[in-house]
């Protein structure tokens, strides 16, 4: 594995609500010896407001961690958030685009992007440069008593004309990735369904409606639990679940892992060390 | 000339779907010798599939039927189904191609078609012709009306793994697959074939075949171990309960039983050498088996404990065997009871040894020798007899393999309760070379397992045995993975134990043998193919040869040595052609359409371990029928046909051959056309819409097919989730169309109309169906097109959404589906709607074959995957002499094929012109039979049609009525009277019953007659002895509800048919010349190239034009939207018709008059002077004309032009800010209901135009839809991606276009903003529609008397499958005259008439007469009414002042027969006398009915 080359861009949920996503990640990346290394300095991406108040000023966020991250000599910068990932990628993809863009911004930032880092979203990293096979191989705990149903969201996926990995409506990448674990997927048709991202903050009520449609068909196909990929999706699945379970008469709770916590079971590190606790869904026995 | 360059007159086609059939049709008609290349067993193509077609509604397979008949009885066709282009050498003119004929192994010349071998075969697999919907046999045929009308084994090149795998050469796939349909005998025989051991290896087989089974890569393997013993066990039930399991004679295992006199001694009664014996008994030789024990069996008596191998079970298979012949001496030791000299002396000619290794392994250890230390092998023989050694209260077994696995568990079961055994052995838990399963079992039964120690020292005292002491092993191998134990002497452990059992292995004892006859590393020294020890003819085989192994591997070993020794003593090479030693490991992958059941693997019964550890009773208690035949049901068909050979047995022709290769044929052919077609758009692609997932989303094609009566329903609408049937039905169009994310940028151009189709059928089957449509545009660009959509819109309730639906989703609770979308035309409103039935209107992609064979041709393909690249030249491929029709060159609807097919035909004709009739055979029919003075001998048929008869006409009763009216010697039913096999049984029945009149009761004459004729031709009758009685059309499709009274009106119009029929007489026709000249009317690009192209293929041409020009309407375009120059094309044609010698032009001419008859016209050509001409066919191509606007100041304001000003136009600097375009003016409307075809690719032309010379001008386009199909679909995504503007308004609110101070300004209602825009214009570009010259059409549609349809375009004799010619014989349409369309359409328009018009005039003579009306002189009055009456003319008095029919004008209408007053015509075969016996027999008897008559 190429070391020192990987860096890791945890953003603002990574370091609070979703420190569980960025624990069990380092865990399984350690076990499977891809070093990563975190970004020195970084700052926020701007995921939630700024690229819809002001565009530039979304650019110019992402430009210095770009920046940051080409100066500190990382070839590929990972960013486990959907969010975050979906601004990285399409702050980079404009530079490509355009070179005026490019040295007004660097100008601003005062720092000098060459444009030379790629954004890698997570389970892209995990589908094409780790490969199933060596993810198969570290499976210690076989997960075969499980059906999971695999949630991407609506971030993961997209934008299809920027670098995509997978199919944007009905994605496979994760339900590989689940599979090499040994448990089942469900074909499911809330894949990448909206679950309302940052409204569960500011418009609860329609985050919630929209969530219980997903709780909804994910236990209509009798899963023992959800996969996410995202914090967003994490926080509006898991936190307020009881409450939407009460609202919409969802037959049971579903427990929310992130992906990196189920391959880290499947690994067979302890519960302890993968963030499970801080989860408000009970966990499975597995 | 070289040999080289001469030309050959034969065509080549590749592709046999309606492009393929029409090409070879028109071809072969025109003199030359066509071979018609398939991939798939048979032709037909994707039509077939079809249930009907738009826009008439016609039944598809109604009107493909003739045509695969036609094809498949074509003298001068020949039909290489299943084949493969493989090579393509040579040039135009002379292609040498080489064609691979893929083993079908069924021969076509003997096969009939009876199905009895699908019957039989028990392999099913999804049938990809009905969408997977339903299930089909690995012998199969694609439907049932296919021609050839031959069956087709469906084989995987690769073998199952099972098969390939096991040992001994059992065809597990074979019993298995039986099994899965209950076949349980057949199942065993199929065993029997390899294993004589069914019952037994089915019990202890270590099963090799299960390790590699595909189904594990699912779930679980198939457990076919167990299938076989089940057979087995059902076989001895059977007997056990006294029931005969003797086989039906032709059931019986084939075998062919010699009279050798060879004798064959075999020293060992186990596996291999009865095996050996066995086979050599079912040759024919008298065999010996010699054994030292008492019993025979060898391991399988002595060394298998009853408990898994139950003592009734191998007795009476071992009996078995022997009945098949054997002699065998028991308790007599070689080499010590006899010897090679007695066996000599007893003139045994060869000896083969199969003695095993029956002997325990010593190891070197101290105390070994002390009481209490036994061998296993004696002791489970002991066991095995029964007896009960006494072993004490512990003992010990040393070894980790079966046979210690086998000591310890028989130990155990005779033991005391409390006893102790322990198992110990060197290696560790998971390296112990005992089979898993065994050793669980051993642990459920209390047997104690030691792991990683080893026997350090047996501790005895004076009694006895006392205990063992172990040490621990560290490790069995070394590095090499060689056997070589190291041990920890420091970790001790010691076992008490009263008796410790020895089973470290087992070995040969080889005292008996001869010194030449060698040993090695312990076994008989023997070559591993033949077998053959050192001593020639002396064999040997089993555990002696191989060390200890399994009993199929012994099995395998007799085998082997049975063959060796059948080849020796018949004096053959012992080593050719055998079968080699390693077996395959190149397996069949699983199968795309094959469909596991969802069944878990079926876990064999067992006792339980308290039950039967106390008793030898066998453990395992057999499956039951039904988990046989479901556990068999988990086959995944790995090689397709399971070779059980049962089609061999059922096939009464013995049409089948398994061992049938592919076939090279070599051809000379001057021409080829690529006919390869399409597939539909894989549905998978786009996963979001859930195919494939969703049990109720179903592509179209799957759609089609539940229409059809003859589809996996029976024409009843239900869905696939649970059969029910759908209420609300959604179609989404554009699914692998116009969409970028696949790479089909382009539309397919079929599927509005077929989604349309399928709406209004879906509701004809149930007229509550709810029908919605989403669509982007509504592309109903074709002839007719535009009233269809419009009637399934208006009349029949087609919900149209224009909205592209943006998800769809399972409702868990019913497998509904639930898709919503934005409603565009309805305030942008976000609805979700849930449907029962989901259907993909999937498009139209480029077949993979074109790929493949375009390479091998040297032909290009387009960035779609389909051939050719140049749009204005769709024909040509780029190669000389190679052409392409229908779908190979883009997506395309049926009329559009069979028109490109004919031009492809006349292309073909004009490069082979010289060798046209060089390479044809000509029909000879049997000399008619006199019938004159016979009784009539009448002959019914009755169609089921499928179930479009049957399911409403009780079709056996009619036949029993039918068969007790006098006159009738024959009747019987057929599903399909009109297929193939049932011409060879009409034939055949003719003759046999030496019947003089034939009816069949079916459909409409107007389809099937002919073909019906034909048959009587080839049986000898004159074609006139036949009568149809219509019982689908006008009866069972008009009476669904009411059957039983439907059945009586069928036995009516049947008895009417008979009646008449006793009437029937011989028709003779009469030889006429043809002249071989065309009369083309009008002069455009499209009469140009019909004379053209007429002209080459040696044609005299009379091209008319009214105009003082040539050219017509093209003169006002200068490019395409593709950008060819079509004024070049246009003068380059011209020029090519002025130097033609062949070619007469007549300008400012007008036809004045036509006389005559198909091949013989005479008529007058009005210009400066009067020229009459003779010609035997006639073109019509007198074009259209664009209309002129009068509304959106059109002619009041300057700035407000049609595109075609426009056009002159751009040829300067044309400067506008705002350009607006409005389309469909005049087209579309109440008064022209039809669509102009191609005003919207004309305005995108345009628009591109500006944007290329100003890209700052902005270029609105207000539009209803945009119909820009197949490729030029490009085109307009081209045009938005440069910022041309399109904006959509509803159909009844046309924009309002307004004149300020000179400015023009358009407000528009723009749908998807859902508000009304004001957009400035500096020029208003209109798009007018094109119209029919409607005078001009008139004068000539009454001339020639050819029909005009409602909008004033001339009407062709058939909208789908004769799109170019007239229903009046020999006069034709193309161009614009029949309907808008573009140039390019128009050449190929053009050339398919000079296609069909050389199918006529390439031939010297016509037949005339048959059907046709005749006057009695007698009678006549000469008054003039049939003159009168006549449209074609026909009638005129003759030299005797009577009226007389001219025989070749006559059609046959009958208007004069009913007109004349002295009743002197009549229609021949439709006589007064017989149609009146036709009537009164309908009502009654026809004994009755001659009374009356007379």
């Amino acid at each position: 594995m190429e070391s020192e080359k990987l860096g890791f861009y945890p953003g603002c949920t990574l370091e609070g609500s979703s420190s569980g996503y960025a624990e069990s990640m380092l865990k399984v990346f350690d076990l499977l010896k891809i070093p990563i290394k975190e970004l020195d300095d970084w700052s926020c991406c701007g995921a939630s407001s700024a690229h819809a108040l002001d565009h530039e000023l979304h650019l110019a966020l992402n430009l210095r961690n770009l920046a940051l991250a080409e100066k500190q000599d990382f070839k590929e910068l990972l960013a486990p958030c959907a969010a975050c990932y979906h601004r990285l990628i399409s702050t980079n993809n404009e530079f490509y685009l355009d070179n005026a863009l490019l040295a007004s911004l660097n100008k601003q930032t005062g720092l000098n992007y060459q444009g030379k880092v790629k954004v890698r979203n997570i389970l892209d990293f995990l589908i094409h440069q780790v490969g199933i096979e060596k993810i198969e191989n570290q499976v210690a705990h076989s997960l075969s008593s499980l059906k999971i149903a695999c949630y991407y969201g609506c971030l993961n996926t997209r934008i299809p004309r920027l670098l995509p990995f997978d199919k944007v409506e009905y994605p496979e990448s994760m339900d590989q990735i689940i599979k090499a674990l040994g448990a089942e997927t469900a074909e499911w048709s809330y894949k990448t369904e909206c679950c309302g991202a940052g409204l569960g903050i500011t418009a609860e009520d329609i985050s919630n409606k929209l969530v219980s449609k997903i709780l909804l068909d994910a236990t209509a196909k009798e899963v023992d639990c959800i996969v996410v990929a995202c914090p967003m999706c994490h926080v509006n699945l898991d936190t307020r679940q009881d409450k939407i379970i009460q609202q919409f008469d969802i037959p049971k709770e579903i427990p929310i892992y992130y992906i990196t916590q189920l391959m880290g079971l499947a690994f067979g590190i302890e519960e302890q060390f993968l963030g499970i606790k801080q989860n408000f869904m009970p966990a499975l026995q597995i | 000339m070289s040999d080289k360059n001469k030309k050959i007159g034969s065509v080549l086609v590749v592709g046999s779907g309606i492009a393929g059939m029409q090409a070879s049709l028109d071809c072969a008609n025109a003199g030359f010798k066509v071979f018609l290349v398939e991939k798939q067993p048979s032709i037909g193509g994707n039509m077939a599939r079809l249930d009907k077609t738009f826009p008439t509604n016609d039944c598809a397979m109604c009107m493909i039927s003739p045509k695969l008949v036609e094809v498949g009885r074509h003298l001068n066709i020949d039909i290489l189904s299943y084949s493969d282009l493989k090579n393509v050498e040579g040039q135009a003119g002379n292609y040498r191609v080489t064609i691979n004929r893929r083993a079908r192994f069924v021969d076509e010349e003997k096969c009939n078609g009876c199905g009895d071998c699908e019957r039989a075969c028990p392999v099913s697999l999804a049938d990809v012709f009905n969408g997977e919907l339903a299930e089909h046999q690995a012998i199969y045929r694609l439907y049932p009306q296919a021609i050839p009308n031959v069956f087709t084994i469906n084989k995987n090149k690769l073998p199952s793994p099972c098969k390939a795998t096991c040992p001994a050469g059992t065809n597990s796939h074979g019993y298995v697959a039986l099994i899965s349909k209950g076949k349980f005998l057949k199942a065993l025989d199929v065993v029997r074939e390899r294993m004589p051991f069914a019952s037994i290896c089915g019990r202890i087989c270590f099963h090799p075949c299960e390790d590699v089974c595909n189904r594990g890569k699912i779930d679980e393997p198939v457990s076919i171990r167990n299938l076989k013993r089940f057979v087995a066990d059902y076989e001895w039930e059977m007997i056990q309960k006294g029931e005969s399991v003797e086989r039906p004679p032709d059931e019986k295992p084939i075998e062919i039983k010699m009279d050798y006199q060879e004798k064959v001694a075999i020293i060992g009664g186990g596996p291999a050498g009865l095996t050996c014996a066995y086979d050599l008994a079912i040759k024919g030789y008298p065999v010996t088996v010699f054994d030292a024990n008492e019993k025979l069996g060898g391991m399988m008596t002595y060394g298998i404990p009853a408990y898994r191998l139950a003592r009734d079970f191998l007795e009476f298979e071992l009996d078995l065997i022997v009945k098949k012949g054997i002699k065998v001496e028991l308790g007599t030791r070689f080499g010590v009871d006899f010897n090679f000299e007695d066996l000599e002396k007893q003139g045994y000619q060869t000896i083969m040894f199969a003695t095993g290794a029956p002997f325990t392994k010593k190891i070197p250890l101290e105390g070994i020798d002390a009481k209490g230390v036994l061998e296993s092998i004696p002791f489970l023989k002991e066991t095995n007899e029964g007896r009960k050694p006494d072993i004490g209260k512990k003992i010990v077994v040393i070894g980790g393999g079966n046979v210690a696995i086998d000591v310890a568990r028989s130990a155990i079961r005779i033991m005391e309760p409390g006893s102790e055994v322990n198992v110990i052995c060197l290696e560790s838990r998971e390296e112990m070379p005992a089979h898993e399963w065994e050793i669980v079992e051993a642990l459920e039964e209390g047997v104690k397992i030691h792991p990683s120690w080893g026997p350090s020292k047996i501790i005895s005292d004076s009694n006895g045995v006392t205990g063992i002491e172990t040490i621990k092993c560290i490790s069995v191998f070394d590095e090499l993975e060689k056997f070589s134990p190291s041990f920890d002497k420091g970790i001790k452990k010691t076992f008490e134990a009263s008796t410790i059992l020895l089973s470290v292995g087992q070995m040969s004892d080889f005292s008996f043998l001869s010194d030449d006859i060698r040993t090695k590393n312990g076994v008989i020294d023997t070559d591993p193919l033949t077998l053959e020890t050192t001593v020639k003819g002396i064999f040997a085989g089993g555990d002696n040869v191989t060390g200890p192994k399994s009993l199929v591997v012994a099995v395998a070993q007799g085998h082997r040595a049975s063959d060796s020794i059948h080849r020796y003593l018949r004096g053959l090479d012992l080593r050719e052609d055998r079968e080699p030693i390693e077996q395959t490991r190149e397996f069949a992958e699983i199968p795309k359409n094959t469909y596991p059941a969802g069944i878990p693997r079926h876990v064999m019964p067992t006792l339980d371990a308290a039950t039967r550890k106390t008793s030898f009773i066998e453990m395992e208690t057999g499956f039951t029928a039904d988990m046989a035949i479901k556990e068999a049901s988990r086959c995944l068909n790995c090689a397709i046909c399971s070779e059980c050979y049962e089609c061999v047995r059922a096939c009464k022709a013995q049409a089948i051959n398994h061992d049938s290769k592919d076939e090279l044929i070599d051809l000379n052919v001057g021409a080829i056309i690529l006919a390869n077609g399409f597939e539909p758009f894989d549905a998978s692609l786009k996963p979001e819409y859930g195919f494939g997932r969703y049990k109720n989303v179903i592509t179209s094609l799957q759609f089609e097919r539940i229409l059809s009566a003859s589809g996996p329903y029976s024409g009843d609408i239900k869905r696939p989730g649970d059969g029910k049937a759908p209420k609300k039905i959604a179609w989404i169009q554009c699914i692998g169309s116009r969409d970028v994310t696949v790479g089909n940028d382009y539309c397919s151009s079929v599927c509005c109309m077929y989604a349309t189709k399928q709406s209004i059928i879906a509701k004809e089957h149930e007229s509550d169906t709810d029908c919605t449509i989403f669509f982007i545009d509504m592309r109903a660009f074709g002839k007719g097109f535009e009233g269809f959509y419009n009637r399934a819109k208006n009349e029949h309730g087609t919900h149209y959404i224009r909205s592209q639906v943006s998800s769809i989703k399972e409702n868990p609770e019913n497998e509904n589906l639930i898709l919503r979308y934005n409603d565009v035309e309805s305030n942008n409103r976000i609805v979700s709607d849930e449907f029962d039935l989901v259907v993909l209107s999937v498009g139209l992609v480029a077949n993979p074959s074109i790929k493949e064979t375009a390479e091998l041709v040297g032909v290009q393909c387009n960035q779609f995957g389909f051939a050719g690249t140049q749009p204005a030249y769709p024909l040509l491929s780029g190669r000389e002499g190679i052409f392409l029709s229908g779908a190979v060159n883009g997506p395309k609807d049926i009329p559009e094929t069979v028109m490109q097919s004919s031009a492809a035909a006349a292309l073909c004709g004009q490069l082979l012109n010289d060798a046209r009739g060089t390479e044809i055979e000509v029909r000879e029919y049997p000399v008619e039979k006199d019938i004159s003075d016979e009784e009539p001998r009448i002959g019914v048929f009755v169609c089921h049609c499928g179930i479009n008869i049957a399911a409403v006409i009780d079709v056996k009763s009619v036949v029993d009525y039918v068969k007790k009216i006098p006159g009738v010697v024959h009747a019987e039913d057929t599903l399909y009277t009109c297929s193939q096999d049932s011409q060879k049984i009409i034939k055949e029945t003719i003759i046999e019953k030496k019947l003089n009149r034939l009816i069949v009761a079916s459909c409409t004459p107007r389809t099937h007659e002919s073909l019906f004729q034909e048959t009587l031709r080839e049986a000898g009758l004159n074609k006139y002895l036949f009568e149809m009685a219509d019982i689908r059309e006008q009866c069972s499709w008009v009476h669904q509800q009411e059957p039983e009274k439907a059945t009586e009106k069928a036995i009516d119009l049947i008895r009417g048919s008979i009646g008449k029929s006793h009437l029937l007489e011989p028709i003779h026709f009469k030889t006429v010349g043809i002249t071989k000249a065309a009369l083309v009317i009008g002069g455009g690009l499209t009469g140009m190239t019909t004379s053209i192209s007429l002209a080459k293929q040696g044609i005299e041409v009379f091209l008319v034009e009214r105009n003082d020009y040539l050219g017509g309407e093209l003169i006002h375009i200068d490019r395409s939207l593709e950008g060819d120059n079509l004024q070049v094309r246009l003068s380059d044609a011209i020029k090519e018709v002025e130097l033609e010698d062949n070619i007469t032009v007549f300008l400012n001419s007008t036809i004045d008059s036509v006389n005559g008859f198909l091949g013989n016209f005479t008529s007058t050509i009005k210009g400066t002077a009067t020229t009459e001409i003779k010609h035997g066919a006639i073109i019509v191509a007198t074009g259209a004309s664009q209309s002129q606007p009068s509304e959106f100041l059109y002619g009041q304001n300057d700035n407000v032009m049609t595109q075609r000003e426009l056009e002159v136009n751009l040829k300067d600097n044309f400067i506008a800010k705002n350009v607006v375009m409005i389309q469909c003016v005049g087209s579309r409307n109440d008064t022209r209901t039809y669509c102009s075809r191609t005003c919207c690719s004309e305005a995108i032309k345009n628009a591109l135009a500006i944007k290329e010379q100003h890209p700052e001008t902005i270029v609105s386009i207000l539009y209803r839809e945009i119909r820009t199909y197949a490729y030029k679909e490009v085109y307009y995504r081209k045009a938005r991606e440069k910022g041309i503007r399109f904006i959509h308004f509803p159909d009844d609110q046309y924009p309002d276009v307004s004149e300020k101070n000179g400015a023009l300004e358009i407000k528009v209602h723009n749908t998807v903003l859902g508000k009304e825009l004001t957009l400035p214009a500096n020029k208003l570009i209109l798009s007018p529609a094109i119209i029919p010259e409607s005078e001009n059409n008139e004068r000539i549609g009454e001339l020639l008397k050819v029909p005009i349809n409602e909008d004033g375009f001339f009407m062709e004799a058939h909208v789908k499958l004769r799109p170019v010619d007239f229903a009046n014989e020999g006069v034709f349409v193309c161009g614009l005259a029949h309907s808008p369309k573009f140039t390019e359409e128009n050449v190929v328009q053009a050339l398919a008439v000079a296609g069909r018009v050389s199918c006529i005039l390439s031939k010297d003579t016509l037949e005339v007469g048959g059907l046709i009306s005749v006057v009695d002189p007698e009678k006549c009055a000469s008054c003039l009414t049939c003159l009168r009456e006549c449209v074609y003319e026909a009638p005129f008095i003759n030299a005797e002042g009577v009226a007389e029919i001219e025989a070749i004008k006559c059609q046959g209408c009958g208007n004069c027969t009913s007109a004349c007053p002295a009743k002197a015509i009549q229609l021949r075969t439709f006589t007064d006398i017989q149609e009146k016996a036709l009537f009164f027999s309908i009502l009654k008897e026809p004994e009755i009915l001659k009374n009356e008559l007379d």
